[in-house]
């Protein structure tokens, strides 16, 4: 009975996993293949030199930057989303009368598309700031925030952030909504405060959201390529070229495919290490609800 | 009930299967061909190509071309965003389409083992002059060009004639131009540098266009004979980027594409540094607009400055293919029909390549590079013979100059380190 069963799983995960073979897999493993090479993309010929690629990776100045920057980056804007989508989850949670309409608007940035987004983004930051600053004189909208190379940063982070808020904000409402509200007409019983209330209930319980919230924003903060492309191109200059658009840089402009590649595959591997540890750390938190 | 269930998914995934194989997003012309009354044999031609602007041309010009021949089907595929990325992948699949499009000179060179030799085609003796250098390679022919376009300053005519401005001739009357303007409270320049593409554009047309010879000097560049620090002209460019910064708008740096067409559109500054191409979007914003171009002078010789015109747009026959025939054929026709050259001339719109068509169309600022053309007042387009790799890369370097990340002194040091850089990868 019991391998009949498991057959039967074999079988229907087949599909699945032969697509992942074919479209996950192997281009993978064909990276790695083409990032030993010398290649410009176009021609027929292509010159094997090893791990020359990776040498030079590690000997690359704007390659460190663009990882510093993406790094940065990523710190932020795990801390930022995270936060913000948490208490937007707890104030959408509540028992206020807007909070639908709450809820539609703060998830509705998720579902823009990237150039659209990094066009009326340009556009605010450019127009809308310079007429803020006539009208009021604050010295916050007198700063240009994409074409300084120390304020682009913040440009990209506030953009990517306004997109990814509202994704972050259902998964931790899913969490919250599956908490048990018993616990905390005990815990009011007992007289705890709401802040120990959160600490000491809800932090602990939704501990699965937070593992998937981390891994999501870990993950596609290292692979943010449309809002840094359609906002910034990794301008001015360089000052914001993270790692996925430096990779498209190098291989589609500046014809290096094979270095291209070798850059892809380091960033995979980086990605992967640090997710799979993330998700050891917070699995290990998590509490069993009885 | 829950059989039914399984079934209903299973037909589901197999739509979205049978879905997903369709066609992707382009916009992809695909034609029957009219039943053969004909006894030849049926050719396939594939078309691809950017500069969707064109598009109403390229299918008014298949149509026509199908009409007169039922045995050829054209399949043609226009495609503005991906051209480059769609075009590499059909090369690394063993699919070359039988005609496609390059910008000319190092992309020939580039792209070469998928080219026909074309120099011994009928429309090669209609060629102008000025067209054939970006088209040639080795003493031979491998494209058919069809547009030209020019890139210098744009001006105002409007602000011009009001304050009695005629149009300067050197580098001196442009410097006092400039000078009177801001006296006057008019701002000069639109500066589009949030583009780095045009930071590199501008470089070309100001800077390493006035070498005494481009085509010897990039050859020079790449045979490590010498060096952009050596270069006279481009250490020149370096003040001239300056002086285009002092009397600039605010805050160059975040002017892109649209922001600088709407800057000069509006009549916020009296002259930009952009192409002939830069008039649809000028028209669409202010469609009584009244421009004309002059070249960047960077001389203060009269006789010495030119704008640069070069081919902008140019179509190759795939090699060795199975449509190779059908696609010389199609080509020789666009030359040597009148139909065909009514529709070039009045659907594409384009600076014509061939000697003795006229310009029709109604962009003003095409009109100046024309006339320019008859003076031969033009220099060829420096940076499509740069080594590949090297343009994009330019523009972010004078852009790190502009933000202060490096020093004036470091951006000639910085052009020749990235050239070598491109020059010592893989052809």
């Amino acid at each position: 009975m019991e391998r009949k069963q498991s057959w039967g799983y074999l079988v229907f995960t087949l599909p699945l996993c032969t697509l992942f073979f074919i479209f996950y897999i192997i281009p993978v493993v064909n990276s790695f293949y083409y990032s030993l090479f010398d290649w410009n993309g176009i021609s027929s010929k292509m010159r094997f030199i090893g791990l020359t690629n990776y040498r030079e990776l590690f000997q690359d100045q704007d390659y460190f930057h663009s990882l510093s920057f993406t790094f940065r980056f990523a710190f932020f804007n795990v801390l930022v989303v995270n936060v913000l989508g948490m208490l937007m989850a707890l104030w959408a949670n509540s028992k206020l009368r807007c909070r639908n309409f709450l809820r539609a608007s703060v998830f509705m940035p998720n579902v823009l598309s990237a150039v659209v987004v990094g066009f009326l983004w340009s556009f605010i930051f450019i127009q809308v700031n310079t007429t803020l600053y006539e009208m009021s004189g604050w010295a916050v909208f007198s700063q240009s925030l994409l074409s300084h190379k120390g304020n682009v940063f913040w440009a990209v982070l506030i953009v990517t952030g306004w997109q990814s808020v509202g994704y972050c904000m259902v998964i931790y409402m899913a969490g919250l909504n599956s908490i048990d509200p018993s616990l905390y007409e005990s815990a009011s019983v007992d007289g705890a405060t709401g802040l120990e209330k959160f600490y000491h209930i809800t932090l602990p319980m939704i501990m699965p959201s937070v593992t998937i919230n981390l891994f999501m924003v870990i993950s596609s903060s290292f692979r943010n390529f449309d809002v840094n492309f359609s906002l910034t191109r990794g301008g001015p200059g360089r000052a914001s070229m993270a790692l996925a658009l430096d990779i498209f840089h190098e291989t589609f402009n500046r014809n290096r495919f094979g270095y291209g590649t070798a850059k892809a595959i380091v960033l995979l591997l980086t990605v992967m290490v640090i997710t799979v540890l993330q998700v050891r750390y917070t699995r290990g938190k998590e509490v069993e609800h009885d | 009930m829950k059989r039914i269930t399984i079934l209903a998914f299973t037909m589901v995934i197999a739509l979205v299967f049978s879905a997903c194989n369709s066609s992707s997003g382009t916009v992809s012309q695909g034609a029957e061909a009219i039943s053969a009354t004909e006894t030849k044999t049926p050719q396939t031609i594939t078309w691809i190509q950017y500069q969707t602007e064109f598009t109403d041309g390229v299918n008014s010009l298949t149509e026509r071309y199908m009409e007169l021949n039922p045995n050829v089907t054209i399949n043609v595929n226009i495609d503005g965003n991906n051209y480059w990325e769609t075009f590499k992948a059909m090369l690394g699949a063993n699919d070359i389409p039988e005609i496609f499009m390059t910008m000319g000179y190092t992309q020939v060179k580039a792209y070469n083992e998928y080219m026909t030799d074309l120099s011994d085609q009928p429309f090669v003796d209609g060629l102008l002059d000025m067209a054939k250098p970006a088209i040639s390679m080795d003493g031979k022919v491998w494209a058919f060009p069809y547009n030209i376009s020019g890139e210098g300053i744009i001006y105002n005519k409007k602000i011009f004639s009001e304050n009695g401005w005629s149009v300067p001739q050197n580098s001196t009357e442009l410097e006092a131009l400039c000078k009177e303007m801001k006296a006057k409270g008019i701002v000069p320049f639109t500066n589009q540098f949030k583009d780095d593409w045009l930071l590199a554009q501008l470089m070309s047309g100001a800077g390493h266009a006035y070498e005494s010879d481009i085509q010897a000097h990039n050859q020079a560049l790449m045979e490590g004979k010498t060096t952009f620090s050596d270069s006279e002209s481009m250490k020149r460019f370096n003040d001239i980027l300056d002086f285009l910064i002092e009397y600039g708008q605010e805050d160059p740096l975040s002017y892109g594409w649209n922001e600088a067409a709407s800057s000069f559109a509006l009549g916020k500054t009296a002259m930009m540094y952009e192409g002939d191409w830069m008039w649809s979007s000028l028209a669409a914003i202010t469609p009584d607009m009244d421009a004309g171009m002059f070249p960047f002078l960077s001389s203060e010789d009269t006789g010495t400055c030119k704008m640069i015109v070069d081919v902008n747009g140019m179509w190759h026959v795939g090699r060795d293919t199975k449509g190779q025939q059908a696609a010389l054929d199609l080509l020789n026709w666009v030359y040597s029909d009148p139909e065909a050259k009514e529709i070039v001339l009045n659907k594409f719109l384009v600076i014509p390549t061939f000697k003795g068509w006229e310009y029709t169309g109604s962009n003003k600022l095409a009109m100046d590079v024309v006339e320019l053309i008859k003076q031969d007042k033009t220099f060829i387009w420096p940076s499509s013979q740069w080594v590949a790799g090297f343009y994009p890369a330019v523009g972010k370097i004078y852009q790190d100059y502009l933000t202060g990340t490096i020093s004036k002194e470091q951006i000639l040091p910085n052009l020749d380190k990235f050239w070598n850089e491109m020059m010592s990868t893989g052809e």
